[in-house]
């Protein structure tokens, strides 16, 4: 045995446990590593020498204080949720500002056509003559379908048009932002009958989990950022821009981070982004008001802060099989936990996930087992089925 | 009376809702949790605020615990894994206070014991002075699993348990961190042991010997 091997049994030996005989007879016959053992068990007792350490008075009443103020939260973020979604002025406020987002759209896109030159109108002239009279005569379209127009606008990118007084001063940059607060939308308009359970609201809400809603299904999860302190509720007038206006600098939708993780990312789908985001698709760090109803990007990726994400509501309660994943995670950890609350999936990681990147993911039309398995491919990890709904995070190569 | 309930039934209660189990459960288990985040991140304040956090995310997630394993056991390991989090943000940001601590270290204060002199009391401190520096030199891992294993002696198989390890690999590493802590400490237990003041000096301290 060499010494090398025989530092393998140092801490059996210091312990008492059986060690190979080749060690003991190494261990009697070498000066060396004599005294290579003395210095490790003196390593060890003056560990065991240092000073217990002792929480500080009051730790445990603190921790008692963050929990209940974290449920108070929660709790009443449901209960102004609850007020304003049954509110009848929710719907009508719903389709007033649906109008208005018709309207506003109507006449940019007619301007945009008129500045194209004057070689472009003739020929758009009777195509775009319509939309502004349509939009007239459409006064009294229902919410759904207005919501559903705006969402169609924002899906193709032409969602720079105003569709709030909020939002008419958005820069051109932000206009990509408005795709999901338009789809988030449209959610509640057309049904209100599942109500959200508190205990998924509050650990959605403490993992920074939104998931916009899905392209065609009726039953969804939608996931509301609001600004930090709630100016306002959740005012459902600021998802479709009012929230520069209510929100106050924040913008109208989540102070800050969420705006971008929801709606900046939505030309880019299937992505687990690094710690620092790219600043283009997002928007600028701290171009707040003008922002409208996206808000600004931001910088919760980099951070990583989950108070600059901004308080989170669930609208809808209800999973399809298929789902747009949008959301911003602190963690690979966190991303995994909220997909595993998202798809009531029983997922247990094995690998370790320290140092891990922040992950800003936006998954287009997968399931939930899918997104799993996507994020954890984008660091590197893989994910085992172990049968009902059980999945097994483990680094590649692992038994599970 | 919660005090002298277990904690099985103490998670039964916070599962339902009570938060006055929690706080037994807290008050049950917070020294350890914040010795173990200060011997891994140096800092009594960061140790405190990772404590509270494994808490407050324990009692988020204690509606999804099944009771596969023991409370503490699961606690420990969200503890263990926000640690190694907070301590990596900390490298990453050069944060390393243990490194910088000295004999003045107000975090912890040594409580001078009656039975030495004003010589050894300076000569203990001083060591400790040293094992947190050499402790700050390893990696996380390492200040957590000795942590674990010689300063809130947990067994092999609780190790095991928490690090989701066989107890053989628990075994491996334990050595293996022992021996970057005895190789960081090699200069202090030089001077020691010139003195005749090394700790386990006659190599049995642990129950073994150099036979």
């Amino acid at each position: 045995m060499t010494c090398r091997e025989a530092e393998d049994h140092f801490l059996a030996h210091s312990l008492g446990e059986p060690t190979p005989e080749s060690f003991r007879a190494h261990i009697g016959g070498c000066a060396a590593c004599r005294k290579t053992y003395a210095e490790f068990v003196a390593a060890g007792a003056v560990l065991r020498s240092l000073p217990p350490t002792a929480a500080k008075s009051g730790f445990a009443d603190s921790v008692l204080a963050e929990v209940r103020r974290h449920e108070a939260r929660a709790s009443s973020a449901w209960w102004r949720l609850r007020r304003l979604v049954f509110h009848p002025a929710f719907a009508v406020g719903v389709a007033a500002a649906a109008v208005v987002a018709v309207v506003a759209l109507g006449g940019l896109e007619r301007e945009r056509e008129m500045r194209a030159g004057p070689a472009r109108i003739p020929a758009t002239e009777g195509a775009a003559a319509p939309g502004p009279a349509e939009a007239k005569t459409s006064t009294p379209v229902s919410a759904k379908t207005a919501s559903s127009s705006a969402e169609e606008a924002a899906t193709e990118g032409t969602a720079g048009a105003p569709s709030s007084p909020g939002a008419t001063a958005a820069p051109a940059s932000a206009a990509p932002e408005r795709r999901a607060p338009a789809k988030a939308h449209s959610a509640p308009a057309g049904g209100r009958g599942a109500a959200p359970r508190v205990s998924d609201l509050a650990e959605r809400e403490a993992m920074g989990f939104a998931a916009a809603a899905p392209e065609e299904s009726a039953e969804s999860v939608l996931v509301r950022p609001v600004a930090p302190g709630a100016r306002g509720g959740l005012a459902g007038g600021a998802t479709m821009g009012t929230g520069a206006a209510e929100g106050g600098p924040a913008g109208g939708f989540g102070g800050g981070g969420y705006g971008g993780a929801l709606g900046g990312r939505a030309g880019q789908p299937d992505e687990a982004l690094g710690t620092r985001p790219p600043k283009g698709p997002i928007g600028p760090k701290g171009d707040k008001g003008p922002a409208g109803p996206a808000g600004p990007a931001g910088d919760a990726g980099a951070s990583g802060q989950a108070a600059s994400m901004g308080e989170l509501f669930v609208v809808r309660e209800g999973i399809q099989a298929t789902t747009d994943f949008s959301f911003r995670a602190a963690t690979v950890k966190d991303a995994i936990d909220n997909i595993a609350l998202t798809g009531k999936l029983i997922v247990e990681v094995r690998a370790p996930l320290a140092g891990r990147p922040r992950v800003t993911v936006r998954l287009k039309s997968v399931t939930a087992v899918e997104a799993l398995k996507r994020v954890c491919r984008k660091v590197g990890l893989e994910v085992e089925e172990a049968g009902d709904k059980r999945y097994v995070v483990v680094e590649p190569g692992e038994q599970p | 009376m919660l005090e002298r309930s277990t904690d099985v039934e103490l998670v039964r209660q916070c599962q339902a809702g009570d938060p006055t189990a929690f706080d037994a459960l807290v008050r049950r288990h917070e020294g350890r949790a914040v010795g173990m985040a200060y011997r891994t991140l140096g800092d009594l304040d960061a140790a405190h605020d990772a404590a509270q956090e494994a808490f407050v995310a324990a009692w988020r997630a204690i509606p999804r615990f099944r009771g596969d394993a023991a409370f503490s056991t699961w606690f420990f390991r969200i503890l263990h894994n926000l640690c190694l989090d907070h301590a990596k943000r900390r490298e990453r940001s050069r944060e390393l206070p243990l490194d910088k601590r000295g004999d003045d270290d107000p975090a912890v204060p040594e409580v001078p014991d009656p039975g030495r002199g004003p010589a050894e009391e300076t000569e203990r401190a001083e060591l400790h002075a040293q094992v947190h520096a050499a402790l700050a030199r390893l990696p996380a891992h390492f200040r957590l699993i000795l942590t674990m294993f010689d300063i809130e002696g947990m067994s092999y198989e609780e190790i095991g348990a928490i690090l989701r390890v066989p107890t053989g690999t628990v075994k491996s590493r334990l050595n293996r961190a022992r021996h970057a802590l005895r190789r960081q400490l090699a200069p202090a237990m030089e001077q020691l042991a010139a003195r005749g003041s090394l700790p386990g000096q006659d190599a049995h301290a642990e129950g073994g010997g150099a036979s």
